[in-house]
């Protein structure tokens, strides 16, 4: 063992200084500590890596020289320059330029050919499959180093050449024993960096005898349903936390649900590769920002990292508050609509603060408006970040200033971040001239490069779990070791070929130049092999668990073990000609269901449920889980016959709840919203609960029915007016232009309310308003024989009746009997005055389908109200003006291209009303507010909240029946009959 | 015993230079042929493992042919022994590099193609692979855009669109369509906007003679289908322009109902009205029908012309951005091969050999791509005139399993490459020998299909001529062909009762011990033994319901009840309430939902006691405490949300709420519980992706709510000896003892909306567009053409019945309605005139088992107790700075002294360490690259060449400078009993620690540290606060040299010695 070696080395050598070559100084820190647990205290013991020697070697000459080290990411962006100035149409890539991928793939391929040493001016051209590879290979090559000569830059390649002459020309030495850790795999390069500072001296030290892979002394086989369940196989098993590792094949997915699971289990680990920056509030964050600008400034990005915590504003507005105003004011999406919608909602509060009479509102609306200022200028600041040029510059801006840190780790991941972005900053070329639109595509590799980024990287350490890579694992001397992820799709991998210089080119570049210099990547599965064995082998006194998932959850395929899952299995077994099917029939199996160790509770009750099989949890779930058994007693009471206090039943005075009681005035819509559901109208009325009020990107749509149903309102109104006032009678040929013109104001002043996700759909909603002008100027063209058109907008029972010619200020008052009676306000869309008899006809304008309207009814089970309260108003209103004639007509006009300009007429009886609006109170004013019997309903904001009204149709129905006495449903039911 | 088929199964083995296509029949040993054919192609030298490429239908059967490869391989090692040294060496090698073999799916097999000459494709090489949701997404994603720039440019075609009033989202579908067709050429007929004057004319005419007849109010109780129609287009007439085409469009699509007649004794004059619906019937016959159709026609070319280039263009986008889809995986490895001579070359050499599976379901596009790989002609580009060269192309297939037309797959082409392959000297082998089902099975296959194969689809290419079977097993007593009768009734409740049979025979067979044929063993039932197979995923879960109910172990495979899952429904509230706690709606309807039930009286009154729905706002003091218990959860929701990654928090919740102990719990609690533990297996994997918590709620109830179809799973999905359930589709490959087949419903037929003609050079789609049942837009000629696709489809279904009937090994049971005496429903042609199924006796079901449990409490504390000593640290390692400096505070006040940063002190230690290493040192060039590299202002150089030109002169440098011996930053570790390092527990931990300089002196050691605090007025707080330090590193030195020892400190400020 290597600990053992190293230790007889400090023992014989105690002062001297030693040096231990490895692949990373995290490894290189585990093999010295092992030697002193191993009870051999040392002295001068030190660990190298290629890296850190070659900084040590090389570091200071390049940084006095002035030149400064490129990280793998800068070096990329040096590549990419250097293929976009030399390749052209005539280069054997020119196909790719512009591809990332092209970029990483070249980079790879000039960083082998530098390690391997080769000169790729040496290569004979018929080693490629395409000559030009050659020339184009040089020139990149000759145009990146040159970049790099130039703008005193060196890359890892650089910095290690540089060491080399260095160390040639002696100016570096350490009098030290040199030991070199032989898993640790170099390139040409790096070897002959260890010959020059080593001359000779270095001795190869290896951790165990790689002759055979033999497995380890104690191996258990596994397999799991998905790779979660193979961790927490393992997460099971290590019964001691700092005693156990975890090693993965790969890191995807292996690495993060390890991060998720050892969080939600609250178990300490450690990540060798760290975790993903995404994971951390500064990479929230940051993301969030990129998406935000990525994503036509829509709020939705900011709101989502305020809410989670990831952004950090001034304490005047939390994060919270500022989601909420983001939301509140409108802003939706567009930069240039943050300013303006937010300085009008504050403009908005201020006015209520001058109307405001109540102190303690006052006080709150003041502390709102500096809120709401607070907002605006982090609005500002955001947006002024959002336009810095660079992109990773702005991104910089944006963590500097707004990423919120909680904890230790964040706070690794905003050092790691601003890192990243200073890289990328400081190798940006500025823009040839002035503004540059940004390229959604470079916000996407920003996205990518933040995401690939890892933070909190550590050691094992006490009391944690340690998680590591193939690479990196084995070297802690924990004493239970877990191996997963040997399915064949994971180990040993594909061995994919480098496109830029493929293996067939690799081997003739080789045999021209000298053996064994370029690997060949068809050997990649064969070298991972190897490093499994190695693996293995150095911590092959532990008791190891290897493991593979069988089936992968997402879309429950197959998978299958690796064939070096099935040697290990051979050895361990001693035999040799043991089949796939002993493999997986001598595994045990990791899935859901576990009964001895639950990590969970929801593990220990599925254990109880599904293992030991038992049937009899409920009254124990009862009583873990209150709320369930109040979730269950909620259930039960609606199965019952009786109507109870979950069927929508409350316990209420009438004062409270009937408008006969209450004195409210109540609008002639809420009526019929009452009459249609009464449970939604409670929802919304009483328990005063509103959807969240949002502008949303919804590509195809521009306004919903609701907003289109006013805006059509608002056209049809004002033509009508202007069209009267001028005494003329509606023409669509004289009238058509003019329509239009209103309508284009109107589609633009909702335009600046609501911007359109997409010109297509404001285009198509911008041609339904004009179809709908055509159908009711034609429509209006002959009614007018008929008819003489009055008024638009009939108010009652508001005060903006005050500027109408005919509206009333005061509500409607229908009596209900016994002394009882009910206040109602609204407005009548429109009055025509028949020109023959003279009288009147009140219609209320509809912008939706005809479908309710075909069949033959006169209250709709109360739900269809207007036609006759307006009839009651405008008599009133007539009488109030003493004007002549009665109303005759009373119905619904739809005057869009769907409702081909069809009026329907509808009436009813005298005491009809009175009566539908006393089985409508009855019903409230009981405290009682059933779903509609039928199940069905328009769109509805609450569908969420009532339970599935089609579902529970058969419920309601049943306690109907079953209650069939009771007075509210006595007249609920007498209320459907309605005709 | 040799069998029939022989000289087939020689040939295989034998003619490894020719050609060879093997229509291996249901049961007939595909994977074995193409096994034997690989090691053979190895064993004889003619292939090496690296250069054989063998394709497969699923990635699934990718590895377990990879697994029988190496298995025979293996064997063959063995089996050779020393009489052929050099196969023994081909064999060897083979297995040694066993995974540089290509054995994998079309797509992975062409995606390893373009991401080596990604070049000559122009692909970029880091391609991502969409699966159908990322296309699903992009496509919709793409057309937005694109629509949208057309708009904004003002595109003609799309104004000629807008032209037609066909609506956005038919186009857009339509778009999606053609995308999956991309490598058709789509017909469209130019043709001329017609006129539609003349229909709408009389339409009109006809108005004005029916309108003076209408019925008025009194007359009638509801206006019937005729009138209410005459009275829409009197209303059309009136407030349309009956000038504009597509006014006229719209009238005449509202009177396109012939069939809509006048109720006679609503009308004034019944007679009369009687006569008038006839007399309009005829005019939209023979009039606005043709004129409709000649419209639709139109509108296909104008909507064609436009879509195309959308097509093209998302192509391209794709191409570009190196996101390609799976059919983009094969086109653009088609065009590879196609396109470029030296590529084709190459990969004829990276793949000497091409073996592939399941041919007959495979992609049309591979079968160009094999013959690219194999065709001698390299510059020839059309695949249909390649030769390929001899003994490079294997091909195993089943025409009559061809089961996979929705999906692209077309028996057509599998015709197409069969003639070509005897053409070019290869030749067809067939299979016939059966080694899966009993002789009875056989025989009743042999006896059905060859009726069910019509001769003249066959003669068409559209069916596969039948072969028989060559059984191989006589089976038991009870094996062959049976029905299971079900009285006809309600859709629902025919599964269900069938279900409940189902179930209950299967429980019965297996308890009785029924004998089944087992490929030949002979041996009483298990659950394993089962397979129940449907020919739609609808109505699974009724039986998947009732063999629960049995106490039957199954899985579901397709099944889709996670998008219906009540848990994960209910919960849904919750999680939106958490990721937005503004959202009211969602934090009522949990607090109302199942998991809190606060009834609609506690909302109230919560209500008035000044209770708001906001996730943060303070709970009024009475309130309901099903209120309270629900908030509570809530916020501490809130906190899991904002401490956990997304998923964890996801997990925690729904463990704190009791989420899946309660779904288990329930009736069908396996897979209730199973979906919940899937839903987070997915919200893990969008976590790792990058997701936060409201993404990924936001995913959930897509999911949830979209039609995208997650198949359900069950808490214990590796359960064996498992009943099955599954679809038709996926049954490929599998076999069981004893077959259900159920659901007897009628088979559903579609009406086709898509025609592709693969039978010439080019191929060719003919797609229809239609908003429901109602025709948009149709291509030329379209009713021939939709009478070929349905001839298809028949042909196909009868080849899906062949795969049903093929899966038994020796019981197979046909599901049937009885309606009037007579046999109905999808399986009926199978049932023919079986036999009822038999009884298996009346064995009653056991009470369920009510197990042992210890209780939960004692479960909870047991959890955490095992944390709790999980996370117990078995062994720790100090810095020795933190032992020897007493409390941390006291730390913290000394380093206010340092003034100028850790960073000062490293660069003097740094520096002193270089300068007592090298005395050639350029002092003042490595302090420089100090300075920068510890990023401190360089104007600091003065002072730290100031600081060193005193140290130079101090006392202490001089003897350094001139000891016997000297180690500068010297690490060092060792092991020491905890106590002694002032922990108070047992074992040991590491201590470690770096001596800045050690010398030896006249037998003496001498070890220190520098300091470089300032030392004004404070020179003694730091002395006592450093001693303990040197005096651990003293200690040890002395214990590991034995040799006297002294510490000391150095303050670089005033260079001060001071000695303990
Ligand atoms: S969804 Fe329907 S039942 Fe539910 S509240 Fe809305 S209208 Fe009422």
């Amino acid at each position: 063992m290597i600990a053992d070696r190293l230790a007889a080395a400090c023992r014989e050598h105690p002062l001297r200084e030693k040096i231990l070559v490895v692949p990373s100084l995290a490894i290189g820190h585990q093999i010295a500590d092992a030697v002193a647990f191993g009870g051999t205290p040392w002295v001068n013991l030190r660990m190298e890596t290629v890296r850190t020697i070659s900084d040590a070697v090389a570091g200071f000459d390049l940084a006095g020289r002035g030149f400064t080290v490129l990280s793998r990411a800068q070096a990329l962006a040096v590549i990419e320059r250097a293929c976009d100035r030399v390749l052209d149409e005539s280069s054997y890539f020119a196909a790719l330029l512009g591809r990332p991928g092209l970029y990483r793939a070249i980079q790879r391929s000039v960083d082998d050919l530098r390690h391997a040493g080769v000169n790729p001016e040496a290569i004979p051209k018929g080693a490629f499959e395409d000559e030009r590879k050659a020339r184009d290979l040089g020139l990149i090559i000759g145009a990146y180093e040159r970049e790099l000569r130039d703008r005193k830059f060196v890359d890892r390649c650089g910095v290690i050449s540089r060491a080399i002459e260095l160390a040639g020309q002696g100016t570096w030495s350490r009098d030290a024993l040199w030991f070199v850790l032989d898993e640790i795999e170099l390139t040409n390069l790096e070897k002959r960096l260890l010959d020059a500072i080593g001359a000779g001296t270095i001795l190869s030290i290896s951790a165990g005898n790689h002759d055979a892979a033999r497995p380890p002394l104690e191996v258990e086989f596994a397999r799991a349903v998905g790779e979660e369940n193979e961790l927490r196989g393992a997460l099971r098993a290590a019964v001691t936390l700092d005693e156990a590792e975890v090693v993965y094949t790969s890191r995807d997915p292996y690495l993060s649900l390890a991060y998720e699971l050892t969080s939600e289990y609250a178990i300490p680990a450690t990540f060798a590769e760290g975790i993903a920056a995404p994971f951390t509030r500064p990479g929230q964050a940051a993301i969030g920002f990129l998406d935000w600008l990525g994503d036509d400034y829509n709020t939705t990005h900011l709101q989502r990292i305020a809410r989670s915590g990831a952004l950090r504003t001034p304490e005047a507005v939390p994060p919270a508050v500022f989601a909420r105003l983001l939301r509140a004011s409108m802003i939706g999406w567009g930069r240039d609509r943050y300013v303006p919608r937010l300085e009008a909602s504050i403009t908005e509060v201020e006015r209520a603060l001058e109307e405001s009479e109540s102190e303690s509102r006052s006080e709150w609306l003041t502390k709102e408006i500096e809120r709401r200022r607070e907002a605006l200028n982090v609005a500002q600041s955001l947006l002024e970040i959002g336009a810095i040029e660079s992109l990773p510059g702005a991104a910089l801006a944006f963590v500097d200033r707004f990423a919120a840190t909680r904890n230790e780790i964040d706070g690794m991941a905003l050092a790691a971040l601003r890192r990243l972005l200073q890289e990328l900053a400081a190798l940006e070329e500025p823009a040839a001239h002035g503004e540059r639109a940004r390229d959604p595509k470079d916000i996407d590799r920003l996205i990518e490069a933040i995401a690939a980024t890892h933070v909190a990287a550590s050691n094992p350490r006490p009391g944690h779990l340690h998680v590591t890579s193939m690479r990196a694992g084995g070297w802690s001397g924990r004493k239970r070791m877990f191996l997963v992820g040997l399915d064949d799709t994971r180990h040993p991998g594909a061995g994919l070929q480098d496109p830029v210089v493929l293996d067939e080119e690799r081997r003739n570049i080789n045999s021209s130049i000298g053996p064994g210099q370029l690997d060949l990547l068809g050997d990649q599965p064969a070298r991972n092999a190897a490093r499994l064995a190695r693996l293995i082998e150095r911590a092959g006194a532990a008791r190891w668990t290897v493991s593979y998932a069988d089936v992968d959850l997402r879309d429950r395929r197959a998978r299958f073990p690796s064939k070096d899952l099935l040697e290990l299995f051979r050895a361990a077994r001693h035999e040799s000609d043991a089949r796939y099917d002993a493999l997986v029939a001598g595994s045990t199996v990791e899935g859901f269901l576990e009964d001895r160790a639950p990590l969970s509770e929801s593990e220990w009750w599925l254990g109880q449920r599904f293992v030991r099989g038992r049937q009899d949890l409920r009254p124990e779930l009862w009583s873990a889980y209150p709320w369930l058994a109040q979730g269950e007693r909620a259930r039960q009471a609606r199965a019952t016959d009786e109507i109870t206090a979950w069927d929508g039943r409350i316990d209420v005075s009438p004062v409270d709840i009937d408008p006969r009681c209450t004195g409210r005035v109540y609008s002639a819509s809420q009526m019929e919203r009452m009459a249609r559901c009464p449970f939604g109208w409670f929802v919304e009325r009483v328990l005063h609960i509103q959807p969240v009020e949002e502008l949303l990107r919804v590509d195809d749509r521009w306004l919903d029915n609701r907003q289109f149903g006013v805006l059509v309102h608002e056209v049809l109104q004002e033509t009508m007016e202007e069209i009267c006032a001028n005494g003329e009678t509606p023409s669509h040929a004289a009238h058509v232009g003019r329509m239009r013109a209103i309508g284009e104001t109107a589609l633009l002043q909702w335009r600046s309310e609501v911007p359109p996700a997409t010109e297509s759909a404001f285009a198509r909603q911008r041609d339904e308003l004009f179809a709908a002008s055509d159908v009711f100027l034609r429509t209006e063209e002959q009614r007018c024989a008929e008819v003489e058109p009055k008024f638009f907008e009939a108010p009652f029972g508001m005060p903006k009746a005050q500027a109408s010619s005919i509206g009333m200020i005061e509500p409607l008052v229908i009596p209900l009997g016994a002394g009882t009676s009910v206040k109602l306000r609204g407005q009548i869309d429109r009055v025509d005055r028949d020109r023959h008899t003279g009288n009147w006809q009140v219609w209320d304008y509809k912008t939706g389908s005809l479908y309710e309207y075909r069949e033959e009814w006169r209250l709709r089970r109360g739900t269809k109200l207007q036609h006759v309260i307006y009839t009651r108003a405008l008599t009133e209103m007539l009488r109030g003006r003493g004007l002549p004639g009665s109303v005759d007509c009373a119905g619904y006009y739809f005057p869009t291209s769907k409702g081909d300009g069809a009026r329907i007429a509808r009436e009813c009886a005298p005491g009809e009303l009175e009566h539908a609006l006393n089985l409508l109170f009855d019903v409230i004013g009981s405290g009682w507010f059933p779903l509609p019997d039928d199940g069905k309903c328009d769109f509805c904001d609450f569908r969420g909240l009532c339970g599935n009204p089609e579902e529970a149709k058969e419920g309601m129905a049943r306690k109907q029946t079953a209650n069939a006495n009771d007075p509210a449903v006595m007249a609920w039911r007498r209320l459907q009959e309605v005709g | 015993m040799t069998l029939a088929d022989q000289s087939a199964r020689d040939a295989i083995a034998r003619d490894l230079d020719i050609n060879l296509m093997v229509e291996a029949a249901a049961g007939t040993g595909k994977t074995t042929s193409l096994v034997t054919r690989a090691v053979e192609l190895i064993r004889t030298g003619r292939c090496k493992i690296d250069t054989l490429a063998a394709i497969t239908f699923t990635v699934k059967a990718a590895a377990q042919l990879r697994e029988r490869l190496q298995e025979a391989l293996e064997r063959q090692a063995s089996g050779l022994g020393a009489r052929a040294a050099v196969e023994q060496g081909r064999i060897d090698r083979a297995l040694h590099n066993l995974d540089r073999a290509l054995i994998g799916t079309t797509h992975a097999f062409c995606a390893r193609m373009l991401r080596e000459r990604p070049v000559e494709s122009s692909i970029d090489p880091d391609f991502e692979e969409l699966d159908e949701t990322e296309t699903r997404l992009l496509m919709e994603e793409f057309w937005s855009r694109w629509f949208e720039a057309q708009a904004i440019g003002g595109s003609e075609q799309l104004r000629a669109v807008r032209e037609t009033a066909v609506k956005p989202w038919l186009l857009r579908n339509a778009f999606f369509r053609l995308v999956d067709y991309a490598d058709v050429e789509i017909v469209s007929t130019p043709c001329g906007r017609p006129d539609l004057r003349a229909a709408v004319d009389a339409v009109v005419a006809f108005l004005a003679k029916c309108e003076p007849c209408f019925p008025t109010s009194g007359m009638r109780v509801k206006e019937d289908d005729f009138e209410k129609m005459m009275r829409e287009l009197v209303r059309k007439r009136d407030t349309k322009d009956l000038g504009e085409t597509l006014d006229q469009l719209e009238f005449l699509e509202a009177g396109d109902h012939a069939s809509r007649k006048p109720t006679q004794k609503n009308w004034p004059d019944g007679k009369h009205a009687k006569q008038l619906g006839i007399e309009y019937s005829d005019i939209v016959r023979n009039l606005v029908r043709p004129t409709l159709r000649r419209w639709r026609e139109y509108v296909h070319c104008v909507v064609i012309d436009f879509l195309s280039p959308a097509v093209k263009a998302f192509e391209e986008e794709r191409l570009r951005n190196g996101t390609l889809t799976f059919n983009d995986l094969l086109l653009r490895a088609r065009d590879l091969l196609r396109d470029h001579p030296g590529v084709r070359r190459y990969f004829q050499r990276r793949f000497t050999h091409v073996l592939v599976d399941e041919f007959q379901d495979t992609d049309p596009i591979q079968a160009e791509v094999l013959f690219y790989l194999t065709g001698e002609e390299v510059e020839e580009r059309n695949w249909r005139r390649l030769t390929p060269r001899p003994g490079s192309l294997f091909i195993v297939g089943d025409p009559k399993q061809s089961i996979y037309r929705f999906r692209r797959a077309d028996i057509t082409t599998y015709l197409t490459v069969k003639e070509r392959i005897e053409k070019t000297h290869g030749r067809v082998e067939i299979l016939t020998a059966n080694f899966r089902s009993v002789g009875p099975l056989c025989a009743f296959v042999n006896e059905t299909f060859p009726r069910l194969f019509l001769e003249d689809d066959v003669s068409k290419g559209r069916q596969a001529r039948h072969i028989d079977l060559d059984a191989q097993s006589e089976g038991v007593a009870h094996c062959g062909v049976y029905a299971l009768e079900i009285a006809d009734g309600r859709y629902e409740g025919v599964a269900e009762e069938e279900a409940r049979r189902v179930a209950q025979w299967i429980r019965r067979a297996v308890q009785s011990g029924l004998i089944v044929d087992d490929g030949g063993e002979q041996r009483p039932a298990q659950y394993g033994d089962f397979l129940l197979i449907s020919e739609r995923k609808a109505r699974l879960s009724a039986y998947a319901r009732a063999l629960e109910e049995e106490g039957i172990r199954f899985e579901v495979t397709g099944g889709e009840a996670f998008a219906k899952s009540e848990e994960l429904r209910d919960v849904l509230p919750l999680l939106r309430a958490v990721a937005d706690p503004d959202d009211a709606i969602a934090l009522a309807a949990f607090l109302r939902g199942p998991f809190c039930g606060a009834s609609d009286d506690a909302l109230y009154r919560f209500v008035k006691l000044g209770g708001k729905f906001a996730a943060y706002r303070e709970i009024p003091e009475g309130a309901d405490p099903a209120i309270v218990a629900g908030l509570g959860i809530v916020k501490e929701s809130l906190g899991f949300a904002r401490d956990l990654p997304a998923a964890a928090a996801i997990a925690r919740i729904f463990d704190r709420l009791g989420l899946t102990a309660f779904a288990a719990t329930r009736e069908q609690g396996g897979t209730r519980a199973g979906n919940t533990l899937l839903a987070l297996a997915l919200a893990r994997r969008e976590s790792a992706s990058g997701s936060g918590f409201a993404r990924i709620v936001d995913r959930l109830g897509d999911l949830l709510e979209s039609d995208a179809r997650v198949e359900e799973m069950n808490v214990d999905p590796a359960a064996e000896n498992v009943v099955r359930l599954m679809n038709l589709h996926q049954v490929k490959g599998l076999e069981a003892p004893v077959v259900f087949l159920i659901d007897p419903a009628e088979s559903f037929e579609h009406e086709p909306d898509i025609f592709v003609d693969r039978s010439g050079e080019v191929s060719r789609g003919y797609v229809a567009i239609r908003e429901r049942k109602r025709d948009i837009a149709l291509p030329e000629n379209w009713d021939a053409l939709a009478a070929e696709e349905s001839a298809f489809q028949r042909a196909e279904h009868n080849r899906l019945l062949y795969v049903a009937a093929t899966r038994a090994k020796s019981i197979l049971v046909a599901g049937v309605r009885i309606k009037q005496g007579q046999r109905r429903g999808v399986w009926s042609v199978l049932a023919g005139s079986a036999k009822p199924i038999f009884d298996v006796g009346q064995s009653e079901r056991g009470a369920a088992a009510v197990g042992e449990g210890s209780g939960f409490e004692a479960a909870r504390v047991e959890i955490e107790r095992r944390r709790e000593v999980a996370r117990h640290a078995s062994y720790s390692v100090l810095p020795i700075t933190k032992i020897a400096h007493g409390s941390h505070e006291e730390l913290v006040r000394a380093e206010e002294g340092l003034g100028k940063g850790t960073s000062w002190g490293r660069v003097l230690h740094r520096l002193f360490e270089g300068m007592l290493r090298n005395d050639a040192l350029d002092i003042r060039r490595f302090a420089a690259n100090l300075l920068k590299d510890e990023e401190r202002d360089a104007v600091e150089l003065e002072e730290v060449i100031r600081v060193v030109e005193a140290v130079q002169q101090s006392d202490l440098w001089r003897r350094a400078k001139s000891a016997d011996e000297r180690y500068v930053e010297v690490p060092f570790a060792l092991q020491v009993p905890r106590r002694e390092a002032g922990i108070d527990e047992d074992g040991a931990t590491l201590l470690h620690g770096t001596i800045d300089l050690v010398f030896r002196e006249r037998g003496q050691w001498f070890v220190v540290d520098y300091k470089s605090d300032a030392t004004k007025n404070r020179l003694d707080a730091l002395v006592r606060y450093y001693t303990p330090q040197v005096e651990h590193y003293a200690r040890f030195w002395q214990r590991l040299t034995g040799v006297p020892t002294r510490a000391g400190l150095f303050f670089v400020d005033g260079c001060i010695e001071s000695w303990t």
